[in-house]
Parts: C-alpha cells; structure tokens; sequence
C-alpha cells in the first residue's frame, strides 16, 4: 500500500520560514541604538563632567589675579583713606579750639598737611548749630550753614565721616571727610577736610598694572567715584549691581557696554561709602580655555561620529551576514522542502502505478486462460465460460482506466498559469458542463454573486476543475430534484470566497476529517478516491484554502477561499 | 555567486510541471493500452455471442484478438515499469547514477512527445557505464527540457539524436536535432542554466543554426552557468 | 435506419482496428484513417454520418482536425474521443460544435447511441436544408 501521510491536508500545511516585512531594518535599529547608547551615553557625560571641571580650573585660575589685586587695592584705599583721616585726626588734636576758629591758622595746617600727606584741598571748622566758623582753601565758605545736611548729623553721630565723591566748583572730583572735635567744655566742633580723587585715581592705575584692563571705586548705589575706562566718567552709574557692602572681596562676571565678557573684582573699603572694582577684560574665557574647549567638543563630537560609524557599519555588517545565513539557511529549507515534496509526489505516482499492475495482470491472466480453454481442451468452451472471463477482463479495464483518469487529472496539475478571472463567468462555465444532467435530474441550480466581488489572479484551468470536482460532488450527493446553491462574496480585501451547499445525503462525521487525503473514497469500487485531494491541493497551491461544512442527511457546504493575488508560494 | 530565488523557484516549479508532463504523458498511453484492451475484450463478447449452433466460434479471430491483448498488456506494463522508475528517481534525489541509464530512460518516456511531434528519437550511447553525482530526476529534468526545445524546432519526420559520450575527464550529452535555429526564451535558458548547475553540469547551447544543445561534466572545474549564442 | 456511414480517426492502430471490426458488426459501414490530414481528405471524399475523433493524435491534433472537418462541412457530427480532456479542452471542443466528447476507454453502447443521435442529427439537419432549400425556392420561383 501506500504511504497516506503524503500530501495529506497536515502534512501540506506550508511550514513557512518567511521572515516578517522590516525584520532585519528593526533588528538593525535596536542593535545600533543598544551599542550606541551604551558607549556614547558614558562619553559624553565624562566629557560634560571634564568640561566642568576645566571650565573651574580655568575660572579660578583667571579670577585669582583679579581678586588678588583687588584685595590689595582695597588695602591701598583703606591705607590711603586711613592716613587723611589720621592727618584730620592730627590736626584736630593738635590745634586748639582758637587756633582752628582762625582761619589764617587753619591755613598754615592746611598747608602743613598739605605738604606732609597731599590730596588736601582745603580745611574748615564748623560749630555745633551746623555753622561754618573757619576755613582755609580756595572757596569762600565761612557762615555757610550745614544745620540740615545729613553728612553733618553722621558725623555727629558716629564720630568720622567719608562721603561720596561729588564734584565741586572747578568740576574737580573730591570727596569730604570730617572728624568731631571735642572741647572740654563740651562744645561740639566738626573739623572738615575736602580731598580730591586724583591721587586715589593714580594709585588705582598703577595698581591695576598692565594685568588689568580697568580699576575704579564705585559707592554703595554703583555711581562711578573715579572715573573708569570701560564704564565711563565720575558719577556714572555702573551697568551692572555689585554686592553692597560685601564683608569679602567678591568676583562678578559680566559683560562691558561692547558686550565682551569681563571678570569684576569689587571689594568695600572700610569705613568709608567706597567699593573698589577691578576689571579684567580677558574674563574667564580667554584664550586657552577657549581652545581647550574647542577641542574637548571637537573631541566628542569626532568620537560621537567615529563610534557610531562603527556601531552601524558592524551592524549592518553583522545583520547582512544573518540575513545572509538566513536566506542561506531558507534556500536550502526551500530546497528540502521541494526535494520533500518531489519525493512525496513521486511515491505517490509510484503507488498509483503499482495498482495499475494489478488489474493488468488480471487481464493477462484471464486473456491467457481464454486461449487455454480454446487451444488445449480442442472442444469449444461453454460460451458461459468465455463471458466471465471477458467480463473479468472489462472490470479490470474499467478499475484501470479509473486509475489512469485520477493519475492525469493529478499530473495535469502540477504547473501554475496566473491570469484574471471573473469568478462567475468561471462557475457559469463549469455548470454549463453539468447542464444535461441538471435538467435531466431535475435538480435546481442557484447562482448568487455579490456585486462587488472583483476578479482575482489565479489559474483558470484549475480553478475550472477546482469547482467541476466540487460541484460534481454536490451533484452526487443530492437526491433527484434536490438543489445546490452557489455563492460567491468577497471576504476582504485579500479574499473572496465561494460556498457550495447542497441539500444532499451529507457527509458522516467520521468521515468528514479523512476526505481531504488521497485515496479516500467512500464509492466502493468507484475511482480511486483521488477528486478531493486533487481539489485540496489544487486550493493550497494557489493560495486558497477549502473547508467542508456537513451534517448527515441535511447537507453539505464546501467554502472555497481564494486569494485576490496569487502569492508566489 | 548570488542566486535569485525567483529564478530557485521557478526551477522548482518547473520540476512539478516536469513531472507532471512525463506523468500525464504515461498515463495517456496507459489510457490507450487500456482502450484497445477493452475493444479488444468488447470484441471477444461480439464473437462470444454472435456462436449459434448453426455457426461456431470464429477461433482464428478470437485468437489473434487475444494475440494482440497480450501484446497490449505487455505494452502496459512496460509503461507501469517506467512510470513507477520515474516516480522513483523524484524519491531518491541524490545518488551516484549511471547516466546512460538516465538518458535511456528520459528518452524513453519522451517517445509520446516524439511521437506527437512526428520526430524520430533515437540516442547513441556508450558500452560502458557513466557515473555521475546527483539526483537523476534533476538529470531526467534538464534532458527532456532540451529534449522538448529540440523537438519543437524539429520538423516532421527529422531525426533528433541523443548522444552521450565520455572521453576521461570530459562527459558530454549532445541533444542535436536538425540544423535549425532553436528559439527560446532567456527565461527558459536561465532556468535550464540552473537546473544544470544543479546536477553538476554546464549547459551549451550552441548558436547559430546549428540545433544542438550541450551538456558538459567536468570533474575538477568549477561550474559556471556558461552559455554560448 | 442502418449503415450509417462512420469514421474513425484515431493513431493507436490496434484500438482503431478493432472498435472498426466491432461497429461493423453492428452494421455501421466504417471507414478508418491513423490521422488528422487523412481524416480531412476522407471526409472531403464521403458524406459521414459521424465521424469519432481521437484528441491527441501526432501532427495536426483532434482539436484542429475538429476545426478543419466543421469548416469543411459545418454540419459534420463528430464525436470526441480522448484519455482525457482538460476543462479548457472540453471548452473548446464544445464551442466548435463537437456532437459530443466521450472519455476513452468508452462503452460500445454509448458510442451507438452516439453514432444514432448524430446519424439523427445528420438526418435532420439535411432535411432542414432541404426544406429551407425549398422553401427558398418556392418563395423565388413559386409566389
């Protein structure tokens, strides 16, 4: 016998290798990212936390001349402020109430201390109701009357006074300071001395050197005391905030009036309303730093590049090389997969041919025994006799023939043609085969199609046998004057389907999973069995799929699915 | 060498069509035997009944009848014996085979196509065996391919020959039929190329108006779909 | 209705020879040809009244034979006779107006009914042309 696993229903399911649409672009994706991330993400939060670190390095290293000297310019302002306020402080003590009433005495210390410090410009005594006694200097300002000024109550107050730069007639700047005077009789007197800025204004200079770009003093509101190279004259208002009155020398960087960036040293003079600024124009980032910087980016941006140029290139190289494997891999399962089939196919025939020699022997023998009975008994054989024989020959024959049919309507289908068919038109011209033996039946024939089922690729040919074996089958099944329905819809955009139902005998459950295989036949002694499987593997080689639907003594519906396009399989 | 598997698949295809042909092929001449067999046994009953007492049996007719039924079963079964060869050779795809015996066979089962085309085919082939590797079906495969290309171009009554020879190293089956332009198609050329190269072969068809198609073996080189037109 | 005038076209000389010897049993008067081409000049030569045709024969094949034989005599009646015939075969047989295709091996009883109907057919056709022959004749001549 032979082997009915072949080609059975199970056994023809396509064990597909197809690999989905976009797989290896996905899989190329997800490498390269994983790789990417893993090595570039480190880089470049290292290079971040080194950029900082630099960038520290180098603030540090270009603030720490800046605040050096302004700590020495704010020691240089405390000691030049401190010996004008000691020299006040000489002459207050030194000079009696009288003396320094008269103003031609007051004069002499004028020009004393004149002599002895510089910066003096003038002295003057002013009595307790704010009244100006004495003056020496080149103003004319004795009675003028300082009751309601507020340095006046301040240095009543605290002793000592320095006040804001301003400038005076001659558009000089200066500022004032004023110590008290304290009789013994307890009459309150306020010595008071105008200084002029230019020898703060050269020690300033010399102080910021050739290192610094600029160096002025500036008051507690930011007005300019001295004038300044960048940020204009005396009594200027400074474009940007310092911190008031800060306890420790500070660092500020900002922008000039032409928008370069600066480092702003500043620090309070004691006792006095005055803050040096020191200005280093270079700012943080000069020279080296910047190149360090371009560098430090250009670095992780090659690295970025040169990384994930790699990355890529070694996983397309390596996805290639799987795909490669892969194709190999599906060429050679293909290839099985074909030789399996052949093989399969080729038992098959060779079956089919071995139970064609069965009955021819029958015939040879039987043929043999005819000539026998003719040529040894001499006598004529009983015509009886002779018929049997023959008719044995003539049902080998028909079982022969039989065989032979299934064998070519199985060869006949091996070879795929695609074209366009209306599947209707297709139907119409199968029952148009089957026409005499309707109307001789008397059997009724429903055709129904919906109207938007569109024509589909397939093979013509096969389809037509496809629907002469199924419909002839249905035709079989039905008793005289039975009917058989055909419809035929579109499922979806892919598929349309077609169902033959028949209010036939119906097809007994046991039965219902085995008619698919070949030599499955429940006609004893009628053909081979080999219909169904044809139709079956006719279906699975273009596309479609075939399912029976049967309930014994109601019907049976055989539902055909096809697909739109034929799929390369 | 890259293969494109449009062309793997239509060489796959092409060998159920191939089997299909070779095998709807015997089955028409099984299909003959079994029509004359049943005249033949149709006629038997004729004689069988047409005996009255006035008129025995015509045992001259109805032995010659028998005569020629046993010619035709015989005839059967040699068609029974190469189909089920055949169907065998496409079960056992790899094995060392005697290529004349190949050669005999493709030709043997392509004497109905000979037949229809009106051409006599007849092979040439040496004494002694010619071994060759690969799957004798492939081999049946790509001859009856150039068997069928050949014959087509033929014309009625022209003669094609199958020529095997094996000179050493150098193995050759020559289809040559009249010397006439063969036309096919570079589709039909790609796929024979490869169902060569599948068997281990180069495949030549020779140009001009020559009619001849070739296969080489030639152990040692590499094989290289080469096509000469 | 007896001797009827059939034709066998069929290749495989033995089955030829012998469904020959059989119908003539059965008072068919037979004619019979191993091909197409001689088939078209018998049937230039004899008016049959079935002509059985083999489908696949060497050079010109059943269907172009069929073709040939209705061009000649569109009212020839010729039964197809084959292994077995493709859907798309049996299509196109049937549209060139072939009485009938029968699958090989083929009960004689069927073929003689086959014959009978075309013989019938025959019949019938010819007397139909005779009579739309007369009455052709009678509305040109006879008014």
């Amino acid at each position: 016998m032979m082997n009915l696993r072949v080609d059975s229903p199970q056994a023809a399911v396509e064990s597909s290798t197809l690999i989905p649409h976009g797989y290896y672009r996905r899989l190329r994706w997800i490498s390269v990212s994983a790789v990417a991330s893993v090595s570039v993400i480190p880089l470049i939060i290292m290079t971040v936390i080194n950029y900082h670190q630099y960038e520290e390095a180098f603030r540090i290293e270009a603030t720490r001349p800046v605040h050096r000297l302004t700590v020495s310019a704010k020691l240089s302002m405390e000691s030049y402020l401190s010996e004008r306020l000691s020299a006040l402080q000489l002459v207050n003590r030194a000079a009696s109430i009288e003396e320094m009433r008269d103003s031609a005495e007051l004069a002499k210390w004028l020009t004393h201390i004149k002599r002895s410090f510089g910066g003096f410009v003038d002295l003057g005594l002013i009595d307790a109701a704010g009244k100006q006694v004495s003056y020496a200097g080149p103003h004319e300002l004795i009675g003028r009357s300082y009751q309601d000024h507020d340095w006046f109550h301040e240095v009543s107050q605290r002793g000592v006074y320095v006040s804001d730069v301003f400038l005076g007639y001659r558009d000089s700047p200066h500022f004032v300071i004023a110590v008290i005077h304290d009789t013994s009789d307890g009459t309150l007197y306020v010595l008071r001395a105008t200084i002029d800025t230019n020898a703060i204004v050269r020690r300033l200079a010399s102080l910021a050197g050739p290192e610094l770009n600029d160096a002025f003093l500036i008051n507690r509101e930011g007005i300019l005391q001295t004038p300044s190279r960048l940020f204009g004259e005396v009594l200027g208002q400074l474009p940007f905030q310092v911190a008031e009155n800060p306890e420790e020398p500070g660092i500020l960087e900002t922008k000039d009036p032409d928008g370069k960036p600066v480092l702003v040293g500043y620090a309070a003079v004691s006792n006095t309303p005055f803050e040096v600024a020191m200005i280093n124009r270079s700012g943080v980032y000069h020279g080296d730093w910047l190149s360090l910087r371009r560098e430090l980016v250009s670095f992780l941006i090659v690295s970025v590049l040169l990384i994930l140029g790699m990355v890529f290139w070694g996983a397309t190289y390596m996805i290639n090389r799987a795909r490669n494997a892969d194709s190999r891999r599906a060429t050679l399962y293909h290839k099985m997969e074909y030789t399996n089939k052949m093989a399969a196919i080729g038992r098959l025939a060779a079956g089919v041919a071995h139970e064609i020699n069965n009955p021819l022997s029958i015939i040879h023998q039987n043929a043999g025994l005819v000539q026998d009975l003719l040529s040894v008994s001499g006598k004529e054989p009983p015509k009886e006799k002779l018929l049997s024989l023959i008719e044995s020959v003539l049902s080998s024959v028909d079982r022969c023939s039989a065989i032979t049919h299934r064998l070519l309507g199985f060869a006949r289908h091996m070879d795929v043609e695609t074209e366009e068919i209306d599947l209707e038109l297709l139907i119409r011209g199968v029952l148009m085969f089957l026409e005499k033996e309707a109307s001789y039946r008397n059997l009724r024939v429903d055709v129904t199609v919906d109207e938007k089922v569109p024509t589909i690729q397939s093979d013509r040919g096969q389809l037509q046998q496809v629907f002469l074996n199924i419909i002839n089958n249905a035709f079989a099944a039905v008793e005289e004057g039975g009917s058989i329905a055909i419809s035929v819809r579109k499922l979806n955009d892919q598929q349309v389907a077609v169902a033959i139902t028949d209010n036939g005998m119906g097809i007994p459950e046991q039965n219902l999973a085995h008619i698919f295989e070949p030599f499955f036949t429940t006609k004893k002694g009628a053909g081979t069995g080999l219909g169904l499987s044809i139709t079956y593997g006719i279906i699975q080689k273009l596309g479609g799929k075939i399912e029976v639907d049967s309930h014994e003594g109601k019907g049976t519906c055989f539902t055909v699915t096809l697909p739109l396009e034929r799929k390369q399989s | 060498m890259v293969r494109s598997p449009d062309r793997d698949l239509a060489a796959r295809q092409n060998g159920f069509a191939f089997f299909g042909a070779i095998t709807a092929s015997l089955s028409h001449e099984l299909n003959n035997v079994l029509a004359t067999i049943k005249e033949l046994s149709g006629l038997l009953e004729d004689l069988v009944h047409a005996v009255k007492p006035e008129r025995p049996l015509n045992g001259e007719r109805v032995i010659s009848s028998l005569e020629k039924m046993n010619v035709q079963v015989e005839r059967g079964r040699r068609y029974v014996k190469q189909l089920n060869r055949f169907a065998h050779s496409a079960d056992e795809p790899e094995a060392a085979i005697d290529l004349c015996d190949t050669v005999a066979e493709i030709v043997a089962l392509s004497q109905r196509l000979a037949k229809l085309n009106r051409v006599d085919l007849i092979t040439e082939l040496p004494e002694q065996m010619v071994k060759i590797d690969g799957s004798s079906f492939e081999a049946q495969h790509v001859l009856y391919r150039c068997l069928k290309a050949v014959m087509t171009a033929a014309g009625q009554g022209e003669k094609v020959v199958v020529r095997l020879s094996d000179d050493g190293p150098r193995i050759v089956v020559e289809v040559a039929g009249p010397d006439r332009a063969i036309d096919v198609s570079p589709e039909w050329l790609h796929v024979t190329e490869r169902l060569a190269e599948e068997v281990g072969a180069v495949f030549v068809s020779e140009g001009g108006d020559s009619g001849k198609m070739l296969l080489h073996w030639e152990p040692g080189r590499a094989v290289i779909g080469e096509v000469r037109l | 209705m007896s001797h009827e005038k059939v034709l066998l076209v069929d290749d495989e000389k033995d089955f030829v020879e012998v469904l020959a010897m059989r119908l003539e049993t059965r008072e068919f008067d037979v004619d019979m040809v191993l091909s197409g081409e001689e088939a078209l000049v018998k049937a230039g030569q004899r008016g049959y009244d079935a002509i059985l045709l083999d489908l696949a024969m060497p050079g010109m094949d059943g269907i172009e034979t069929l073709r040939r034989l209705r061009e000649i005599n569109p009212d020839s009646q010729v039964i197809v006779l084959t292994g077995r015939a493709t859907v798309k075969q049996a299509t196109e047989i049937m549209k060139l107006g072939a009485l009938d295709l029968l699958e090989k091996p083929v009960d004689i009883e069927v073929l003689v009914e086959g014959i009978s109907q075309a013989a019938t057919n025959k019949f019938r056709l010819s007397e139909q042309r005779i009579a739309e022959r007369t009455e052709e004749i009678i509305k040109r001549h006879g008014w």
